[in-house]
């Protein structure tokens, strides 16, 4: 009898202590656990959504000095933010159409997440804004040679101790490197950094490597994002008509047009 | 003269505490704020003609009657979008066609009746207020 009531006692002691842990087992994918700095993780995994919470919208404040080549981009672009703003009426910045916002400059956008599903050939990156999806493959495959240039490029990662490495290729010229107009070229390469400092965040590095456009490599700042607690994104698309209808009714009276 | 040290680091501390406090800015992604004098808001009172719930930005459209019994048609811009509003305690119907409400602005440089929403009065309570820290 006496075996049987601590028997019983030790079941259900073991239960309350397992309990939280069988609970995010059987709720929650890996990595997504409940909000706290202090819990456990694991280094080698940056699944969940979120956050960048660094508010500098871009590479750094301190780039280096532009080719002649990239000074001439520089001049014209007309961006809304930053020491060169202009009224958006009047400026050239592509996401005033709706256009991709392209790599890097989705990285730099403070009050959206960003999801990572990590896959065993590839990192996932969903963006909350445009809904877009980003390929990081990690199935050791090399960069292509020769790409043919896109919005977000082509990406390959490795794990370098506890720091995910990732390189991309392929960008095309209609972007901007950040909100205040700095451009790039085709034949930019840019390194990206991951570090997860604890279950709450991880810092990001990113290096630009474009040579045609920078005398010297752009290394960024370093840059926290922070676990999003909701861990949910929302539609959030930029739609051509509603963009134009903006347009009609504020953003060209605002600018005397 | 230990004391006013005393007090000068607490003081010190205490705003370092305040400035941490300040919640995430909004970012306008379009950069709007270029298109309008930011150092002189407008005040007036005004009648609700239609809130355009959508991207990139939330925006209302209301009249103003001048003394004269003028009205003027003003557009207002918040520097949210729906989704970030939505953070804020707003919905679509926040707002409806006919509300009485006090609107402060900063107003186009152009000089045209558009302005990027500075503090929002409906029924005696101010239901939005703009936190222009945004990170530029």
């Amino acid at each position: 009898m006496r075996n049987i009531f601590a028997g019983c006692v030790l079941i259900v002691s073991t239960l309350f202590t397992l309990a939280p842990f069988m609970a995010a087992q059987a709720t929650r994918p890996s990595g997504a656990q409940s909000q706290g700095k202090a819990q456990p993780f694991d280094p080698h995994d940056l699944s969940g959504v979120w956050i960048l919470s660094t508010p500098y919208a871009g590479i750094s404040n301190q780039a280096p000095p532009l080719t002649a080549w990239g000074q001439a981009k520089f001049d014209a672009n007309k961006p809304s933010f930053g020491p060169r703003a202009v009224p958006p009426a009047v400026g050239n910045d592509v996401i005033g159409n709706c256009d991709p916002t392209g790599f890097p400059r989705n990285m730099f956008s403070p009050s959206r997440p960003v999801q990572f599903i990590q896959l065993p050939n590839q990192m996932v990156q969903i963006f909350q804004y445009h809904s877009v999806r980003r390929t990081i493959w990690t199935d050791g495959r090399a960069l292509p040679k020769d790409p043919d240039p896109n919005w977000y490029g082509t990406s390959v990662g490795k794990w370098e101790g506890d720091t995910f490495v990732v390189n991309t290729a392929g960008l095309n010229e209609k972007t901007w490197l950040d909100h205040f107009g700095y451009p790039h070229s085709d034949e930019m390469r840019v390194e990206e950094r991951y570090h997860r400092v604890d279950h709450d965040s991880f810092e990001l590095v990113l290096t630009v490597n474009d040579p045609k456009t920078y005398e010297k490599p752009w290394v960024s700042g370093k840059k926290t994002f922070k676990w999003n607690p909701t861990q949910e994104l929302e539609e959030e698309y930029c739609v051509p008509s509603e963009e134009g209808h903006y347009n009609d009714f504020m953003r060209n009276p605002a600018a005397g047009k | 003269m230990k004391m006013r040290l005393g007090a000068r680091c607490a003081l010190v501390a205490g705003l370092l505490m305040c400035l941490a406090m300040v919640g995430t800015p909004a970012f306008a992604h379009h950069g709007s704020r270029a298109s309008y004098d930011l150092n002189k808001p407008v005040t007036m009172k005004a009648t609700v003609t239609s809130i355009s719930w959508q991207n990139p930005h939330v925006f209302l459209s209301y009249d103003v009657k001048d003394d004269s019994g003028n009205v003027t048609n003003w557009g207002a811009e918040m520097a949210e979008t729906p989704h970030q509003l939505g953070l804020r305690g707003w919905a679509k119907d926040t707002l409806k066609p006919g509300d009485e409400i006090t609107a402060t602005v900063f107003p186009s440089k152009a000089g045209t009746p558009r302005g990027l929403m500075s503090k929002v009065v409906f029924h005696d309570k101010v239901i939005y207020e703009a936190n222009m820290r945004a990170p530029e």
